[in-house]
């Protein structure tokens, strides 16, 4: 025999998940179901309470307190309230509960409700913490360890139930919405599990060397790990490949092209889906909650995809792996400075040339390390034409050594260095701006193969 | 759905604080001093204009009577003064509960400002206001004691420099 359920003049999925108590009222009132004076009475439990509570803020110290404080309690209390309301299945029962039940009363079981969400969802963190990904994504690590468990430090559900207090940076595939305090992080960290668990299904390398061919400074960007293996693997599964290797070939991206070129948004859709339960069966997913999470995920990649299709772009949705170590990789040494005091000599002797022709030599007979040059563009007090003249006599690797450990950045530049090196950043950045075409390129690979700590080699 | 929080300044609230203030003349008779009912309500008046200007809320009777009874006392409060003077104490009370970060509690403040309106203000309380209460505020709000002065300390530095 079929359940059956009682209609509710309220629709329970209209009601503010954030300030659930509040528009239930707003939604109870509307409907008649509650009066005026059940409001009202309502109201001043609400303030009565209140009252208490900014006692115990204040520990018998004041009695006063700024008004923003004092909404802020009172939010908080509206919110351990409007857990404990969002407990009953029915919003009838919940009416009926604030009928029958004082808000005191009300409160403190949704305090209780809290301390057990606190206790759940300290443990699911442990679950997330286990099942990590194994990523240099710095965003990923930061947030799930060290953001989460600064939530937990931070969390006061005594006078601030709603606040997390934390950013949450990591991005979900499927961002949580419409949820405040502890209810919000406890959503976070489910979607990050079950996130956590799909990429299991794949080797750390696999996922790293994906990722790579994403963006080679992955680690640092702020992206969604699972979002970009999910797509990866639809893509290998519908190019008829190996998922588990998430790797796409040129030839296979061509394959995807055929199969999805000239199609209508319907029907990549249900290519999509069904390229996902092939994979579902492939990777033999079989957990409920996170087959209907990888399919709440598609429909942002179907619409990627619809996207790319079009702009003939789908190489940089579906990704083909790259192998940074696989780079050769040049060291080179900035050499050792020369004395002190011979340095000091040559800086004055450079200063009082009267002619370029003269520092220039100087430059060549007593600088022999790149050490010693790059000072001397600070101390030298050479005028733009000359530190451009200077640059004409380096070689290629010099000019491209003193690239990688000056680069230009001119947002930064102005905090954090000197006059003279901004100066010294702008003659070069032109420099090598102004070069030839290929000889330009030459220096700008030569840049990101030299090693990031060549200097101290 | 209204939650707004001055929904407390009701008539009941203020009937309730006159009369308590009322209650406070049993006590501040035996030193010739007496609010009349129009005097106590003048005073819950410019508690409520105070804590709104201040953004300010308060629960209960609030702190109108631990001020008449710290103040009742003081040598330069007489019949002819002592409702300006309470009314301005309300005012100075609530403006440095803000200045001072709420970091001083709701009786000491009092005690603060009765020791300095009896002893270094003599009674004035644009002195009171202007520098004690003042000085008391920047010392809590940069964290020093609250009776540091930094004429204090730069004294101290000159005995320093001669030893």
């Amino acid at each position: 025999m079929n359940s059956i359920e009682k209609i509710s003049f309220i629709d329970r999925s209209k009601l503010n998940e954030k300030f659930y108590f509040q528009s239930l009222l707003e939604e109870a009132y509307r409907c008649n179901l509650l009066c005026e004076a059940e409001i009202k009475k309502i109201q001043f439990e609400c303030l009565e309470l209140l009252a208490y509570k900014v006692e115990r803020y204040n520990q018998g110290d004041s009695s006063s307190i700024r008004i923003e404080d004092a909404e802020n309690i009172m939010i908080s209390n509206l919110y351990t309230i409007g857990i404990w309301l969002k407990s009953f299945q029915s919003v009838d029962d919940a009416i009926k509960e604030l009928k029958g039940t004082k808000i005191r009363d009300i409160y403190n079981y949704g305090r209780n409700k809290i301390d057990t969400l606190l206790r759940s969802t300290n443990h699911i963190h442990k679950m997330v913490i286990q099942n990590m990904i194994h990523t240099e994504n710095h965003t990923y690590s930061s947030t799930v360890i060290d953001g989460i468990k600064g939530f937990f430090k931070l969390y006061n559900p005594d006078f601030e139930a709603q606040e997390i207090h934390i950013t949450a940076d990591y991005p979900l595939c499927n961002q949580v919405e419409n949820l405040a305090g502890i209810e919000f992080i406890q959503k976070y960290l489910e979607c990050i599990y079950y996130e956590n668990v799909f990429c299991s299904h794949f080797s750390t390398d696999n996922i790293h060397h994906m990722l790579c061919g994403y963006d080679i400074g992955y680690k640092d960007l702020v992206i969604n790990i699972f979002e970009q293996v999910l797509t990866t693997a639809i893509g290998c599964n519908l190019a008829g490949i190996d998922a588990v290797n998430l790797n796409i070939s040129e030839d296979q991206i061509n394959i995807l092209y055929d199969l999805l070129y000239n199609k209508s948004k319907e029907d990549i859709e249900e290519i999509i889906l069904k390229a996902n339960e092939n994979l579902q069966e492939e990777l033999s997913i079989n957990s409920i909650p996170l087959k209907q999470y990888m399919k709440k995920s598609l429909s942002s990649i179907i619409s990627v995809v619809c996207h790319a299709v079009k702009a003939n772009t789908l190489e940089k949705v579906f990704i083909a792996q790259k192998y940074p170590e696989l780079n050769p990789k040049l060291n080179f040494s900035f050499g050792d400075k020369m004395d002190d005091k011979l340095y000091r000599i040559t800086i004055e002797e450079i200063m009082q040339c009267r002619f370029l022709s003269d520092k220039i030599s100087i430059i060549k007979n007593s600088i022999h390390s790149l050490a010693d040059l790059e000072e001397l563009f600070f101390d030298a007090e050479l005028s733009v034409d000359e530190i451009t003249e200077v640059f004409k006599e380096l070689e290629l690797i010099e000019l491209s050594a003193l690239a990688k450990h000056h680069p230009f950045k001119p947002d930064i530049e102005a905090v954090y260095l000197s006059e003279a090196e901004q100066e010294f950043r702008l003659c070069l950045h032109n420099f090598i701006t102004n070069l030839p075409f290929a000889k330009k390129n030459r220096i700008l690979n030569t840049i990101t193969m030299l090693d990031d700590n060549n200097k101290e080699i | 759905m209204s939650f707004e929080l001055s929904i407390f300044s009701t008539s009941i609230i203020q009937k309730q604080a006159v009369n308590e203030i009322i209650k406070c003349n049993d006590f501040t008779f035996n030193y010739g001093l007496v609010l009349t009912n129009q005097q106590a309500i003048e005073l819950v008046e410019t508690r409520s204009f105070v804590l709104k200007e201040n953004g300010r809320i308060e629960f209960g009777g609030g702190v109108i009577d631990k001020i008449i009874k710290e103040f009742c006392d003081s040598p330069y409060i007489s019949m002819h003064n002592y409702s300006e003077i309470l009314n301005e104490l309300i005012e100075i009370f609530y403006y440095y509960k803000n200045e001072t970060l709420d970091l001083i509690c709701d009786d000491d403040l009092i005690k603060f400002m009765k020791n300095s309106f009896d002893g270094i203000c003599q009674g004035s309380l644009e002195l009171l206001s202007g520098r004690e209460l003042d000085k008391l505020a920047s010392n809590l709000r940069y964290g020093y004691d609250p009776d540091f002065s930094e004429d204090d300390s730069s004294e101290e530095d000159e005995e320093d420099e001669y030893e």
